[in-house]
């Protein structure tokens, strides 16, 4: 598996991504322990700091918790904030630009909210 | 603890300094990349962090002690570079053997394995090797020998980009099998960086900048928009990089520091991260305008 | 923490012994050729006297070992030098000091000597029992084990001291190049001048006459081991300070 070497986000944030979309589909549930930095670092072929530091991220945001010497679990509620926060975050910002782009392109309202309706998402499994 | 220490380290010959002054350290367990053009002085660094040159001026010190015509130093360390000088008539297998009686660590089934899956024969002989295959050998020497300071020097020369990435993927499990303090040289960034911990980028025997990778991707924005106003936002000091895109268009990259973002974004600037390879090249290069500054008067 | 290795000198020098050993084993064989080489030279005889009286004619030949003996201990001087520049190549590939990569060579150039010393005595006798079942007409002179034994080892001695003056200007060459040229100028010039000062002081007569003019064995020994150990500490001492694998 290898990260997108393309994206500039930083790795460690990428990592965060992945474990954050791995908790949202119920890959990851609450009370599991989540994979360790070694795992990360050999599942992504990435240094294990960086792994680190993407656990750490989720762990500041009180996704992850850490069980001394057991290693890092999936927070209760995780899954809830998770999709509260890229709410409030991720989509809005993505809405905020489709606005933006549907008025720099003089569509409508109700066509991009067509538009929307429109959009056949391919099944995930 | 630190395991790699230099301070204001040099190395001249004649007039010309290959190392000029170079003050840094490296904590174990750790993979630093060394990155530099050719000529930067990389090598000759690395031969002094390795006890094989003796510094002009200045300290380097290598587990708390001077690597120079030092055994406990060369226990603990090996140093792997293109042009390993490995005796003709001894045959890949009679090598590793004798690697194995040197170093302590030593992992044969690793080595055995490894050789097996490069489809390098042991009873070959070093000499006949191509190129390439005589690179894969020796990082197969240096990952199998597991030593607390491993170097690598330009160790991809001449392989293919299949046997790179199988070398670095190699070298990050066996590392994280057994961490230890690595140094790996390249001219070039991006096939290595994911695996770094910090970067160490020199120019003309000094040090240009000692970062970890997140500091590194934060060091410098690109920025593109109209000239003037691009002018005005930055001081022409933190400007690394600057690129003309069309009459009144210009690209700059910029060191990231008192930048304001949301009065650049209202005029209209595009602002985007500075991928970690291009503004290695950027920062060791002579010109900020790159090989565009030779045409520009013709 | 990754555990750090320590190593003692010794050990680590007899492991540089087996390595060099095998890497240099090549020697072993160019030993071979040229005793062979020297035989074939020496089997029609070094010295040949003819006299001839009215129709009959008579010819003395003398045959000895001697020819393998000089090839031999050529081959130990390059033996040295080439042991020297190996080391400088091979022994930092792997762990090493400058001292232990010493000890080492140095411990290789024994065993090379003491092989090239014996098997050079050995070769001499070889050639005359081949002379003996080959030719008729050869008067010879008996060897009594304990000559041999002699013969044996101021061979060896011998190819110590060969081997080691190879070694050191080998390592003198490593230092700086330019002895590479300087000294064989300087010693072919000495020579030269030598020859032609008929009265003077002749230096590298009275060097050789040092060696060779000793009677007894064991001061002979003495005084080629002393020089071995004078030639090996200069050498360990210009290589402490020598850059590698620049």
């Amino acid at each position: 598996m290898y990260l997108n070497a393309d994206d500039l986000t930083p790795l460690y944030m990428q990592v965060a991504e992945w474990l954050e979309l791995e908790i949202l589909n119920g890959s990851l549930q609450s009370n599991e322990k989540v994979y360790s930095q070694y795992q990360l670092a050999e599942m992504f072929n990435i240094n294990p700091a960086t792994a680190a530091k993407g656990l750490s991220l989720l762990a500041e945001q009180n996704l992850l918790y850490k069980k001394r010497g057991l290693g890092m679990f999936v927070a209760p509620q995780a899954k809830e904030k998770i999709r509260a926060k890229r709410i409030k975050e991720n989509l809005q910002q993505l809405v905020l630009q489709l606005v933006a782009e549907a008025k720099r392109l003089q569509l409508s309202q109700a066509e991009l909210i067509a538009m929307i309706k429109n959009v056949d998402l391919p099944k995930e499994e | 603890m630190k395991n790699v220490e230099c301070n204001r380290l040099t190395k001249k010959y004649g007039s010309i300094y290959a190392v000029n002054d170079l003050t840094f350290s490296i904590p174990e367990n750790s993979i630093t990349g060394l990155i530099g053009r050719n000529g930067a002085g990389k090598t000759t660094l690395l031969k002094m962090l390795a006890g094989f040159l003796l510094p002009s001026g200045g300290t380097v010190r290598i587990l708390g002690q001077n690597p120079f015509n030092n055994l406990q130093v060369a226990a603990n360390l090996i140093f792997i570079d293109d042009e390993l000088a490995l005796p003709e008539n001894m045959n890949l297998g009679e090598i590793l053997d004798t690697a194995a009686t040197f170093y302590e660590n030593w992992q044969p089934d690793i080595a055995y394995g490894l050789l097996d899956y490069f489809s390098l024969d042991l009873r070959s002989y070093y000499q006949q090797l191509s190129k390439g295959m005589k690179s894969t050998f020796n990082v197969i020497l240096g990952i199998a020998a597991r030593c607390p300071i491993t170097i690598f020097d330009e160790p991809t020369v001449g392989m293919d980009a299949a046997v790179r990435k199988d070398f670095y993927r190699a070298l990050l499990k066996d590392y994280l099998q057994q961490p230890r303090t690595i140094i790996l040289s390249s001219h070039l960034l991006g096939e290595i960086e994911d695996l770094l911990d910090s970067i160490l980028l020199i120019d003309a025997g000094k040090k240009c900048l000692h970062l970890s990778m997140d500091e590194l991707r934060s060091y410098a924005v690109g920025l593109s928009g109209n000239s003037k106003l691009l002018h005005e936002l930055v001081k022409e000091e933190d400007i690394i990089f600057r690129q003309q895109l069309g009459k009144d268009k210009i690209y700059l990259v910029v060191r990231n520091r008192k930048i304001d973002f949301s009065a650049a974004r209202f005029k209209g600037l595009e602002i985007g991260p500075v991928p970690a390879n291009d503004l290695c090249v950027y920062l060791t290069a002579k010109h900020k305008g790159g090989i565009d500054d030779v045409f520009k008067h013709s | 923490m990754m555990s750090l290795s320590t190593v003692n000198l010794l050990t680590n020098a007899r492991r540089q012994f087996n390595y060099k050993l095998k890497a240099n084993a090549g020697l072993f064989v160019s030993l071979l050729a040229v005793q062979m080489l020297a035989a074939l030279l020496s089997a029609n005889g070094t010295v040949s006297i003819g006299w001839g009286t009215g129709n009959s004619v008579a010819y003395l030949r003398l045959i000895s070992g001697d020819v393998i003996i000089i090839f031999s201990l050529l081959w130990a001087f390059t033996a040295g030098l080439t042991v020297a520049a190996n080391a400088q190549r091979y022994d930092f590939v792997f762990v090493t000091n400058r001292l232990s990569s010493n000890l080492s060579s140095m411990a290789v150039l024994f065993i090379l000597s003491a092989g090239g010393g014996v098997s050079a005595t050995l070769c001499g006798i070889l050639l005359r029992a081949f002379l003996i079942i080959t030719k008729d007409g050869f008067i010879f002179t008996n060897i009594s084990p304990y000559v041999l034994l002699i013969g044996i080892c101021s061979a060896v001695l011998y190819s110590l001291l060969f081997s080691a003056v190879g070694y050191f200007l080998g390592i003198l060459a490593q230092r700086n190049k330019a002895y590479a040229i300087l000294l064989p100028a300087l010693f072919l010039g000495l020579l030269f001048v030598e020859a032609r000062s008929v009265g003077g002081t002749r230096h590298i007569l009275s060097v050789i006459h040092f060696f060779i003019r000793e009677s007894s064995l064991l001061i002979f020994a003495l005084k080629i081991l002393l020089t071995v150990a004078l030639l090996y500490g200069a050498a360990i001492l210009i290589a402490s300070k020598m850059e590698v694998r620049q």
